[in-house]
């Protein structure tokens, strides 16, 4: 009987086996048939569901947002492109905006968009104005009206040179058919996500997937991927598991992948990857009310003590490069022509030694019976930060100082930020289109980490000075000359450690082409793409 | 009898509702013991560039967040009693109720599956490793049992993405449809359970075989497969079947990772993403409906056991 039962077992894995063998024939046959067809139907994923698409307020996913609702103007690598609006005028006095609409667009469900629509899409916007006040435009708008079917005019109290960029931001200024508003109003929802974007939504299942088809009404050039299906994976490695059984043809996104994955994809002969142009400043931002870091000199010496370049080459496999800024240079209005500071360790230790801070027994350096000892911040999802934070706190600790690492899930590490509770933490600059001038007008409110760390510098009111004149400024040399005093400060008060710019990444099957990124690198140039086999 | 076992049921029911009320204030309590002010984690959520104190304020007034504690809860105790339990804060379009049914038929189906799959497996293979206690058969089910369940669920559940769809290419990698999607998370929610039955089945089983009916049984020439079927089993199932009532609403709750990596949209990860956005009416509805799932599983194993012995129900 035990042999009887023993045989059964080794007959139920052989069989098993036998099973495995032929269904994984099976799968390699379905595989080979879809590659040999050329697809229109392109399968993109996200770590999370589209969520409400309401083009006037901030909850749902932008890529999605972006290509659903189109805006007056787009904001492009080149400057601002005609979208809804063909063309525009700007007064004299740079106060009144004349935007001549394009004629016969619809929007997906027939209705048409005209100024009066338009129109319609302010009024809701202006409805729920505290929460766009972000926008320097929102509280320098005066009167929206409409001049004629194809004619609209915005009027502010003050010229605001950001005006078009700000227009140009993907909300919440997307226009949505006024059929789906709720009684003209939009703060509370909408009835449909109904725009005259390129592709409208037409299916989708919360967490699962969301399908886009191209809208028949657009009024540009139809897209060559006609039907877009995004699937929702959160996980990372399952994400790019999916990508390599060819169940998804793309993935897209500034932390859609880590870096070593992107790496092991290089020079792979089923895939490409791709890197969008620097879109943002990955730095430390440092405390200036801290008692130890108030002290300009620690903090200039930190920046010395930096090897941006090593952290390049050691962490980011050369994909991100050393930033020496705040904003890269090829950000608008940033390029003025400051001295980085070298990575010097000698010059380093001699600042601390000159600030008093000698080397005790312990290998740390100490000022009256103070430790040179700092708490590094960060977001505990995010693995670069901690792999970076560990590098740092190697090298300070060559040179006397002592770096604790303080990783803190995500609200509470922001509302840390914003309490001003950390002595080091890390921290991004906004991107484009929003930085320069977006990011720094924040600093002067007290909702993010900047503002509690400005609080120990002197000539913090100068700064917020001069950011809020560059707002208003209608003249392009004075304005540049005020950006010139603003990074200058920024810089040289050492406040911000700038470590590598970031970049938009892209890992997809060969096979697709055109894969490009946009200015916000929150959208996605789906319009870009088509498959070639 | 009947009459009898009537009035303990709604004992019991009775019982649940104190126990419940218990349950949601300790909950609502803990909740308010979060850090992060929730008006102004829902503003981040739904990604607000800046956040200003007004707005934060305005927020509070809109969740009913500017009313004093008690208030709060007796609302929500009110509420609750008619299965209503408000609205999400960072979705304001989506109901709670809505949520929970939304994820809630993903999760039972994962769950109760993997009942099922622990179950047939767990008694095939104790059966198997009592039958022939310490030889080999015995001694690699438990050494591979032990292994597997040791693994961290998340990295088994990649292996397996890894080896089932991508080496032998078989099965999706996540996503919930037909039945092949449920195979590999039913897998791995498995795992550490069917290690547990595996051992609770073979050392009843290995208890019973010692009995002296099964000594008679074998006497008067009754099979092997007949004996172990048809009186051993009966006889080794009693504590399984009393964990069971306690393993399913565990597998309810246990399913985060599991949803995570197969991209599940279950109970889990919508709970998960409630506590990191600090979404306070679904992680209060969430953890009432597990509390309630408890109790229930509990009371109907209770029940099951004081049908089987009159003596309980006194």
């Amino acid at each position: 009987m035990k042999r009887y039962l023993s045989i059964l077992v080794t007959f139920v894995l052989i069989v098993t086996m036998v099973g495995c063998t032929q269904n994984s024939e099976t799968g390699t046959t379905t595989m080979e048939q879809n590659d040999a067809e050329v697809s229109r139907e392109l399968t993109f994923v996200n770590f999370r569901d589209i969520r409400d698409l309401n083009p006037h307020l901030y909850a749902g996913e932008m890529y999605a947002q972006s290509i659903i609702y189109d805006r007056l103007v787009n904001i492009t690598e080149t400057g601002y492109a005609p979208a809804l609006a063909e063309s525009w005028e700007i007064s004299e006095d740079g106060r009144v905006y004349t935007f001549f609409i394009r004629e016969g667009v619809k929007f997906s469900d027939g209705t048409v968009c005209d100024a009066h629509a338009i129109k319609a899409n302010f009024d809701a916007i202006i409805e729920n104005k505290e929460r766009h006040t972000w926008l320097g435009m929102m509280n320098l708008l005066q009167e929206v009206h409409v001049v004629d079917e194809l004619t609209l005019e915005i009027i502010l109290s003050e010229p605001y040179y950001p005006m078009l960029t700000e227009l140009g931001v993907t909300r919440p200024f997307g226009m949505i058919s006024p059929a789906a508003m709720i009684n003209g109003s939009t703060k509370d929802g909408v009835l449909a996500y109904i725009g005259t974007g390129p592709y409208k939504l037409t299916d989708f299942v919360v967490d699962e997937y969301a399908v886009f088809e191209v809208n028949e009404y657009y009024w540009g050039e139809k897209p060559a991927i006609e039907k877009i299906t995004v699937r929702v994976i959160p996980d990372n490695q399952a994400r790019v598991m999916a990508l390599e059984k060819g169940e998804i043809d793309i993935i897209y996104g500034k932390n859609m992948v880590d870096i070593n994955t992107l790496v092991s994809f290089q020079n792979s002969d089923l895939f490409d990857i791709a890197l969008s142009e620097p879109t943002s400043t990955r730095h430390i931002l440092m405390n200036s009310t801290h008692d130890i870091l108030s002290d300009k000199e620690v903090r200039q010496a930190l920046q010395h003590a930096t090897n941006r370049s090593e952290i390049s080459e050691g962490l980011f496999y050369g994909l991100e490069q050393p930033a020496d800024f705040l904003y890269a240079t090829s950000v608008p209005y940033a390029n003025v022509g400051l001295e980085p500071y070298s990575y010097d360790l000698d010059k380093a230790q001699s600042m601390l030694e000159a600030a008093g801070w000698i080397m005790n027994a312990d290998g740390i350096r100490e000022k009256e019976g103070q430790t040179l000892s700092f708490e590094l911040l960060y977001n505990a999802n995010s693995v670069m930060e901690k792999k970076i934070g560990e590098y740092l706190q190697g090298e300070y600790k060559k040179i006397g100082i002592e770096l604790i690492l303080n990783g803190e899930e995500k609200q509470s590490y922001l509302d840390k930020m914003k309490s001003g509770q950390f002595d080091m933490s890390f921290n991004s600059s906004w991107g484009l289109p929003y930085d320069p001038q977006s990011s720094l007008a924040a600093m002067r409110v007290p909702v993010h980490g900047d503002f509690a760390a400005q609080q120990g510098l002197n000539d913090k009111a100068a700064i917020d000075e001069a950011i809020t004149a560059i707002l208003v400024s209608t003249d392009e040399s004075a304005r540049q000359a005020l950006y010139k005093d603003v990074l200058t400060r920024l810089h040289e008060e050492a406040l911000y450690l700038p470590l590598t710019y970031e970049r938009n990444k892209a890992i997809y099957r060969k096979g697709l082409s055109g894969v490009t990124f946009s200015a916000n690198p929150f959208e996605v140039p789906f319009h870009t793409m088509t498959f070639t086999k | 009898m009947v009459f009898e076992l009537r009035k303990y049921i709604l004992k019991r029911l009775i019982a649940t509702v104190p126990l419940l009320v218990v349950v949601s204030f300790a909950c609502f309590l803990m909740i308010q013991t979060m850090s992060s002010d929730p008006a102004e984690v829902v503003l981040r959520v739904r990604q607000t560039p800046i956040v200003t104190d007004k707005a934060i304020e305005e927020m509070r007034i809109e969740l009913g967040l500017d009313k004093p504690f008690l208030t709060r809860y007796a609302y929500w105790l009110v509420d609750s009693f008619k299965f209503d339990f408000g609205v999400s804060y960072v979705n304001p379009a989506r109901t709670v109720a809505s949520e929970l049914k939304r994820c809630l038929p993903a999760t039972l189906q994962l769950a109760l599956a993997s009942v099922v799959f622990v179950f047939m497996v767990s008694v095939v293979l104790g059966t198997l490793a009592a039958y022939y206690k310490d030889s080999w058969i015995d001694k690699s089910i438990r050494f591979l049992l032990f292994n597997f369940s040791a693994m961290p669920s998340y990295w088994f559940a990649l292996l397996a993405i890894w080896f089932f769809s991508l080496y032998l290419g078989w099965l999706p990698t996540g996503g919930r449809g037909g039945f092949e999607t449920l195979i590999l998370p039913v897998l791995t929610l498995s795992l550490g359970q069917i290690a547990i039955y595996v051992r609770l089945i073979r050392n009843n089983m290995i208890e019973v075989l010692k009995e002296d009916f099964v000594f008679y049984a074998k006497a008067r020439g009754i099979g092997p497969f007949r004996l172990l079927t048809q009186h051993v089993l009966k006889n080794s199932l009693q504590s399984s079947i009393t964990a069971l009532g306690m393993s399913i609403p565990q597998l309810i709750a246990g399913t985060l990772v599991v949803e995570t990596v197969f991209s599940w949209p279950g109970i889990g990860r919508l709970s998960i993403e409630a506590i990191l956005n600090r979404d306070y009416p679904i992680i209060q509805a969430y953890v009432w409906l597990i509390a309630l799932l408890l109790i229930l599983f509990n009371l109907l194993f209770d029940i099951l056991h004081a049908i089987n012995d009159p003596r309980i129900r006194n």
